[in-house]
């Protein structure tokens, strides 16, 4: 349990990191886009132009970057427990019984994301037999590897959750 | 069988089984049903890296994030506070107009009563506003702005029915102003009413609060002017919006280091778009099953047998999301929903765009909507009150929000006026 959290912690640090690189990146691409067409529209620089004809590569990259971002935050947020979900019963719910709520949701949450695996990885097989490009050089299903291993990253985390949640009953009853 | 799954399903979801996850096992249980691989939802999850609309999604959350640490939100309550603060009520003006305001340019993403309650309620009570009355109104507030670009759950709405989010964000300003407005009329009426001591207009605070506030104030003017003038797209404003904010915090206020607080708030507000994003995909995973099913069809056939006009689908409409409001978050509710009610609108004549003001204005007060409305929550564990108490308090905003949804839904004008201009 505890090598597992310690996986877990240094995974996080991994995901925060490319996190920050990924939305720098977003942030810069799309402003160098802009900047360039303002310069090549409203000051009819030629050079602008056909600086702006080399990096016709940035818009899929940016595209495909939302989709890894998003699959790195949710992923980083299942630790954390802060799905969006409709949260009623912890204010009703009698508190000792908020261990097995979390038990069986982190179950169902593992059996879903397990299927979602499985799928995802499907997809990304089905891409790669296709032999698609998504930039010269680089296979499309690279782009697609983000699916199965966010699913596979918040099966993890669900797994967890629910692991320290029993451990927790265990320990309550054995002294 | 299917049926019982179903019902499971749905009482986890009630229990907080995460909303993307009861959408993706409702979606696999539809799929497996009709014989179809998983890898179909995969397919439409995948979708997201194919729509250039939804990089606007992370810019603006992430500028919302930068905007909501540090002293933005205390230099806008004392700006409007400058403005506002000498008419009757004015300190309750004061609140819904900040409130409204840093909804609008935090995005809608949830941070204003976090950001503005610590700040807005002891004033209010200070001032001898009746507890009542602060604690309903500034519950209230959290429904305000949702109209207001750049607002998160517009761009959705606009991402999932297919509207041009340009024309959303213009059709919202006046349904937006109305409902604040209201408000506000009865901030002023009740201050009127209890005769409160109010502070003198003063020149020289309102000049040095307009100092404080100028970076800032601007922000959401120049991206509705950005967008009415067709100087640029709702992406490339939100880029535009990003680096501004970023180098207002950083380099004309210092409040932020590069360091240790842009990379922290980076990774917090993509956690928010990561929540939202995993929802949406799961969405289109649904919504691809379902209308493959001919689901959307079935149901507006077995409507078509109910309700026979216009009027009626927008009673039905209103009554719907009302209680669709109360259960579940706006941005869940909009992914899940819109996909099911546009083919109806369009059958019944309801623009689209028309329907989006709906959507938002009739969400937002669902909010506020006893017995489960979310805002109530956050209110009850922010300002330490039972939740009772809180029923009672919103009670006569609630009311006036009604009236005005009312407005907004039955006058299609209103929304559709000033888009109509933009060409």
């Amino acid at each position: 349990m505890i090598l597992l959290q310690r996986i877990d912690r240094a995974i996080r640090r991994a995901e925060g990191g490319l996190l920050i690189l990924f939305l720098s990146l977003m942030v810069t691409l799309t402003f160098l886009q802009i900047t360039l067409r303002a310069f090549h529209v409203y000051g009819r620089f030629e050079w602008a132009n056909s600086l702006m004809g080399y990096l016709d590569w940035t818009e899929p990259l940016v595209r495909l970057l939302v989709l890894w971002v998003s699959f790195l935050g949710a992923s980083l947020l299942t630790g954390e427990g802060k799905h969006i979900k409709i949260d009623l019963m912890s204010e009703l719910l009698p508190s000792r019984w908020l261990p097995y709520r979390e038990i069986i949701l982190s179950a169902a949450c593992v059996a879903v994301t397990a299927l979602m695996v499985q799928a995802s990885l499907g997809y990304v097989r089905m891409e790669w037999s296709f032999g698609g490009r998504l930039f010269p050089g680089v296979p499309a299903w690279i782009g697609q590897t983000i699916m199965p291993a966010g699913f596979f990253l918040m099966l993890f985390r669900f797994l967890l959750r629910g692991l320290s949640q029993a451990l927790g009953l265990l320990g309550e009853r054995k002294p | 069988m299917m049926i019982l799954l179903l019902i499971l399903l749905m009482g986890l979801v009630l229990f907080g089984l995460p909303v993307f996850v009861g959408i993706m096992a409702a979606a696999m249980l539809g799929l497996h049903q009709s014989g179809v691989d998983f890898s179909a939802m995969a397919i439409e999850i995948f979708r997201l890296a194919n729509a250039p609309v939804l990089l606007a999604v992370p810019l603006f959350t992430f500028a919302g994030y930068l905007l909501g640490e540090g002293g933005t939100s205390a230099r806008l309550v004392r700006f409007s506070r400058s403005v506002f603060g000498w008419i009757p009520g004015g300190l309750g003006i004061v609140a819904l107009v900040s409130c409204a305001f840093f909804t609008a340019i935090t995005g809608a993403t949830g941070v204003t009563i976090i950001a503005l309650g610590g700040l807005l309620f002891p004033a209010l009570i200070s001032e001898k506003y009746k507890e009542d009355f602060s604690l309903g109104l500034m519950t209230a507030s959290g429904s305000l702005g949702l109209h207001f670009p750049p607002s998160l759950p517009l761009i959705l709405y606009g991402f999932v029915s297919g509207v041009s989010i340009e024309r959303l964000f213009i059709a919202g300003l006046l349904p937006g102003v109305l409902m604040v407005g209201v408000l506000c009329l009865f901030s002023l009426f009740m201050g009127k009413k209890w005769n409160l001591e109010r502070p003198a207009f003063s020149f020289s605070e309102f000049l040095k609060a307009l100092k404080g506030a100028a970076w800032e104030l601007p922000v959401p003017f120049l991206i509705v002017a950005a967008i009415y003038t067709g100087f640029a797209t709702a992406t490339e404003t939100a880029v535009l919006t990003v680096v501004y904010v970023f180098l207002v915090k950083t380099l004309v206020f210092r409040e932020l280091t590069l360091r240790t607080d842009i990379p922290r708030i980076m990774i917090e507000s993509m956690k928010m778009v990561g929540a939202i994003m995993i929802v949406l995909g799961a969405a289109l995973g649904l919504t691809n099953y379902l209308v493959d099913a001919f689901v959307p069809m079935k149901i507006l056939d077995f409507m078509k047998g109910m309700v026979e006009s216009k009027i009626g689908f927008l009673i039905m409409l209103n009554l719907f999301l009302l209680a669709v409001g109360c259960m579940m978050d706006i941005f869940s509710a909009i992914l899940v929903v819109v996909p099911l009610i546009v083919p109806m609108a369009e059958q019944f004549q309801v623009d689209p765009v028309h329907l989006g003001v709906i959507f938002l204005a009739n969400l937002g007060i669902g909010y506020n909507t006893p017995p489960v409305g979310l805002n109530l929550f956050i209110a009850s564990s922010r300002f330490d009150r039972p939740i009772i108490t809180l029923y009672r308090a919103t009670l006569p905003f609630l009311f006036l929000l009604l009236l005005t949804l009312v407005m907004i839904t039955y006058w299609p004008g209103l929304s559709l006026f000033l888009p109509s201009l933009l060409k």
